[in-house]
């Protein structure tokens, strides 16, 4: 085989007659081997796009199982504010909570520094 | 005189839906269910190779959908956000299960012909697809979806490696990996209109 051949085989499944340099075009113009090998990536790409076309049908139950999930869902708006809502709460209470906290630790470090001086 | 016609409801469209649905409205999001379960269902079927899978994937893509629709910008098409969701879905699923088993493979599942064709164009091209099916199912779980977003749905390198969280680099080896098994694979089958 030769350099040019192995090379169009090479780079063939990510590229196209189009896509191949001016030198790989020439030799692939007088190639019968490398022509079928392109040949055979267009027609493979072309049939892999026709699957587009087809569509599998889903099974019959999956709306109603849809449905079903989505009720116990709760309503999405109704879930992004409920949601929002407490983690705001919970976080400022937090905060306070945890400022308070800081504000304890250094008084009691401060009265323990007093009564041992 | 007769009774005057009633007049005719006419039906919403995806659009219509598609509001009606951010707002709250579950009948309409069941009907935008029922107008894109096939393309999704499709779509989770080619990226897992497994039916019950598929439907699984499916329903979970379309409860994510629902839970996420406050955040939904409309800057793409509604089928196109669900294919979105649904590979997510799929690629997580694959995360979790690849430690526990290895990829399975529905050998029940065949691959249904466009009617639209003629019966001796459509037995060739069930045998045609029903070899590529079987080819695309043979490919490692990894190499099967991007062939199957680039080369099936046309998603570009850039999409294809945010969605998989990959670099555009790896969508490329893995595409020209995984046409060059196709190739191989179909080689002989191939070779006889070549």
């Amino acid at each position: 085989m030769k350099t040019s051949c192995r090379v169009v085989r090479s780079i063939a499944p990510s590229t196209d007659v189009a896509g191949l340099a001016k030198v790989l075009s020439n030799h692939v113009g007088s190639c019968l081997s490398c022509q079928a090998e392109l040949a055979r990536y267009g027609k493979l790409r072309r049939q892999l796009a026709s699957l587009a076309e087809v569509t599998v049908q889903a099974p019959e139950p999956l709306a109603a199982e849809v449905a079903a999930a989505v009720a116990s869902n709760g309503n999405p708006a109704e879930t992004e504010a409920g949601l929002a809502h407490p983690v705001r709460v919970a976080a400022a209470a937090g905060a306070v909570v945890a400022a308070a906290a800081g504000a304890a630790a250094v008084a009691a470090w401060r009265h323990s520094r007093i009564v041992t001086s | 005189m007769g009774n005057p016609m009633p007049p005719e409801r006419v039906k919403p469209n995806d659009e219509e839906l598609l509001v009606l649905a951010m707002a709250g409205d579950r009948a309409a999001f069941s009907d935008l269910v029922r107008h894109h379960q096939d393309e999704v269902y499709t779509l989770a079927v080619r990226l897992v190779a497994d039916r019950e899978l598929a439907e699984d994937i499916s329903q979970e893509a379309f409860v994510r959908a629902w839970r996420a629709l406050p955040n939904f910008r409309r800057d793409a098409k509604f089928s196109t956000w669900m294919h979105r969701i649904t590979v997510n879905v799929a690629w997580t699923q694959r995360r979790k299960q690849r430690r526990h088993r290895a990829d399975p493979i529905d050998e029940s599942f065949t691959e249904p012909v466009a009617e639209s064709i003629s019966p001796e164009r459509a037995a060739e091209s069930a045998a045609i697809q029903g070899s590529l099916r079987d080819a695309l199912n043979n490919l490692p779980r990894p190499t099967r979806t991007v062939v199957v977003l680039k080369d099936v749905y046309g998603w570009t390198h850039g999409e294809i490696a945010e969605r998989l969280e990959i670099t555009i680099a790896a969508a490329k080896v893995r595409l020209h990996r995984g046409r060059k098994q196709l190739r191989n694979q179909l080689w002989a089958e191939m070779e006889e209109d070549v």
